[in-house]
């Protein structure tokens, strides 16, 4: 029986989600691929679903917010809340682990950076978890 | 391992990424993998496509692999020819002429009508090029005056392509000349070897088979090449003579335009200066086809590796012709023992071209008969036999009700006779077809919900055109037993008596008269009368009640009504079945139709109504 039988505890946490890393970075420790768990693999399940533009996956033309177009509009009030839309909708439409609070969209008119705050509960997780996207020409 | 229940059998993207994720149930690191905005689903995307694409790619690559389902020409092209088929290319239509030459210089008694001379004909808005196969001699019929008859005229225009063909030496050394043309004509091809643009010596033949064929015969071949292409290739010293590399293979054939000059009939031509050259059409343009279809070829591929390109049976007869002739719509082909009289040894073919009744012309038949001779077995000589068509009075009474349609009588019967040609053409118009009156009555039954019951009476017509003034002694065969009448007595008159044979008004020695037999077996002439009728010859002919065999002697007809003197045959079964060697048409003008109302029927008002009030009779 090996040393880690010994020393590991009785109650291991059972993660709901889980995912790889985008880079797949690989542990230095297991030398195995680490895992994004819980609130962060949602997190950035939102983001990717944030900054995919419609086309962009395979035999999915409709998934993805589509907003790297948006960037490219003049920042009026209306182009922010057409955003807003979108990330609401990608959100609902796809994400359904995520229980969605609130989502604030400012745009900087300097660096033409819109800054997307979503604020959501993952489902079975008591606090609500804040996302800061900022969305940049330049991805 | 895949979980024993994951099914492999899907091929679309959604069924495959289910798939996978079905899989993943099975494991518990990763757990994200149901929702799409996860990075393991992306990853999933790109697998499903992956196998997507794999699958997409294998399935079309095994249906090309089988002739049933391969849908790529180049692929169905590539199966025929593993089956020694050759795709047919397009063909030319073929026209002959009389050709007279007008050159009062001229004093030779003959003139040459050169091979590849020139015509022009105009036929449907467009201009058409057409091209001797060969020099004809005209010969002086007058002083400057000089005629060639029966010159074939094709087509097309000849391309000389000397310089453009392309040549492979394939790694086995085989030579092979791709023509470039798609048009072509393959029946046209002529190959020059190691000759001079203007030389036609060192001619090449077409072989077909390498039977018979020795290493030293100059002989070519001619295989499908890919889009629509052929190409030519040599026998390798083996089957004929193989040139070598460094000479030049020459290529000389006609492009033609296919089916679209098919009719053309009036040409012009100036193939010699100074000459007035007039063109008298013998027959129009005929026999000109587009290149073979994909249906067509998967049909008859396998069944040109199944006959051998030998005329043994009755179907061989029947693949072989309308394979080489597509303008063939049916074949019959049978021993020359049962024919009348007997000649055996032979076998008697007949055809049915595209749906026409008209006499199948001598150049058309002998083209059939050569293109068969190649083909037939020692001893054995196929003949042409004018094919027969055997028609049928149909006589149709529709009783209906107003109750279950909105339709009128016209409606009705305008359905009825819909459905009788719809029926004709699916069932008859062939060789040895029969027309089953239970068939056709179901249809009509099933025509529509306001038709109570119908009643279908149906009586064979043979028509018969003969030759006025000159004595025939024609025989008719219904194949059919005949329902044999009490015999005629002069005592009883004609009011009652119903005859098995009867036909259409003919004169003869100037008295109007019709045929019918008097239930003895003698067919006779009555005077065409309605009060008086007299018979003007008891023994005109027999009529035998079992067979159905009508014969007539002495038959001198002076006149006769409409296009042919038609003979009906009042048959014992039903059904009526074509007779042998003819085809089965359903013509509308022989079909009544008799709509009867069931309902509101008023009484009879007069007794000399020939039909009740509420009904229409229509022919």
């Amino acid at each position: 029986m090996s040393i880690a039988t010994f020393i590991s505890p009785t109650k291991k946490k059972i993660s709901l989600n889980a995912d790889f890393r985008k880079d797949l970075f690989m542990s230095p420790v297991s030398k195995d691929i680490t895992l994004l768990k819980d609130e962060d693999a949602v997190k950035d399940a939102i983001k990717n679903l944030i900054l995919t533009d419609r086309g962009e996956r395979l035999m999915q033309p409709n998934l993805g917010g589509n907003i790297r177009a948006m960037l490219f509009e003049n920042m009026t009030p209306g182009t922010l809340k057409l955003i807003k839309d979108r990330v609401t909708s990608t959100i609902e439409t796809y994400e359904p682990r995520a229980e969605l609070l609130d989502v604030l969209v400012s745009g900087d008119l300097d660096t033409a950076n819109v800054s997307v705050r979503i604020t959501f509960y993952v489902r079975n997780a008591e606090q609500p978890i804040q996302l800061d996207v900022i969305l940049q020409r330049n991805r | 391992m895949a979980n024993p229940k994951t099914p492999i059998t899907e091929l679309d993207f959604d069924s495959i990424k289910a798939q996978l994720r079905l899989y993943l149930q099975t494991q518990t690191q990763f757990k994200d993998y149901n929702f799409e905005g996860s990075n393991l689903s992306v990853l999933l995307d790109v697998l499903a496509f992956n196998s997507y694409q794999n699958n997409f790619y294998t399935n079309m690559a095994i249906n090309e692999m089988f002739l049933d389902s391969a849908v790529l020409k180049n692929s169905i092209v590539s199966h025929a020819k593993e089956l020694n088929y050759l795709p047919r290319s397009r063909k030319s239509a073929k026209a002959i002429v009389t050709v007279t030459i007008t050159d009062n210089d001229a004093t030779d008694s003959t003139i040459t009508i050169p091979t590849y001379a020139s015509f022009s004909a105009t036929y449907q808005g467009e201009s058409y090029n057409f091209v001797t196969n060969e020099s004809y001699t005209a010969r002086r019929t007058a002083p400057g005056i000089y005629t060639a008859e029966g010159v074939e005229i094709f087509e097309g225009e000849i391309l000389a392509s000397f310089q453009k063909e392309g040549f492979i030496v394939d790694s086995d050394g085989i030579l092979r000349v791709n023509l470039t043309n798609n048009e072509v004509d393959t029946d046209s091809l002529v190959v020059f070897v190691d000759a001079e643009e203007t030389d036609d010596q060192n001619i090449f033949v077409r072989a077909n088979t390498i039977f018979g064929v020795k290493p030293t015969d100059k002989v070519f071949y001619v295989e499908a090449y890919l889009d629509d292409k052929y190409a030519i290739y040599f026998g390798k010293n083996q089957f004929g003579e193989q040139p070598e590399e460094f000479e030049d293979v020459r290529v000389r054939y006609r492009i033609c335009s296919g089916a679209e000059p098919n009719g053309a009939s009036s040409f012009t031509s100036s193939f010699r200066e100074g000459s007035t050259i007039a063109v008298t059409t013998t027959s129009a343009a005929s026999g000109g086809i587009e290149r073979e279809s994909l249906e067509s070829i998967r049909y008859f591929a396998p069944k040109a590796l199944q006959i051998q390109e030998r005329a043994i049976t009755t179907n061989d007869y029947e693949i072989l012709l309308k394979q080489a002739f597509p303008e063939i719509t049916a074949v019959s082909a049978y021993g020359g023992e049962q024919l009348d009289p007997p000649q055996y040894g032979r076998v008697a073919i007949s055809v049915f071209l595209n749906g026409s009744t008209e006499i199948v012309s001598s150049t058309l038949s002998n083209s059939y008969i050569s293109y068969l001779n190649e083909r037939s077995p020692l001893g054995i000589e196929p003949i042409f036999v004018q094919t027969g068509f055997v028609y049928a009075d149909i006589s149709v009474a529709v009783k209906y009700t107003r109750k279950t349609t909105e339709k009128t009588a016209a409606d009705l019967e305008a359905l009825v006779r819909t459905a009788v040609a719809n029926y004709s053409s699916a069932n008859l118009e062939d060789f040895n077809k029969t027309l089953r009156v239970s068939k056709l009555s179901s249809i009509v039954d099933g025509l529509d919900t306001g038709i109570e019951s119908n009643e279908i009476t149906i009586t064979p017509i043979i028509e018969y055109s003969p030759p006025v003034n000159f004595n025939t002694n024609p025989t008719f065969k219904f194949e059919a037993e005949l329902v044999k009448p009490y015999p005629y007595k002069s005592t009883n008159g004609f009011t009652n008596f119903k005859p098995s044979i009867k036909s259409s008004t003919f004169d003869i020695k100037g008295t109007c008269v019709f045929m019918q037999d008097d239930g003895d077996g003698n067919i006779m002439l009555v005077t065409d009368e309605v009060s008086n009728p007299q018979i003007t010859n008891p023994t005109a002919g027999t009529v035998d009640y079992t067979t159905g065999l009508v014969k007539l002697t002495n038959f001198n007809v002076e006149a006769f009504t409409g296009a042919a003197i038609k003979i009906t045959a009042n048959t014992k079964e039903k059904d009526v079945k074509a007779p042998k060697g003819r085809v089965f048409i359903v013509r509308d003008t022989d079909v009544k139709v008799t709509m009867d109302l069931e309902e509101f029927k008023a009484p009879v008002a007069t007794s000399s109504a020939t039909n009740p009030p509420n009904s229409t009779t229509t022919s």
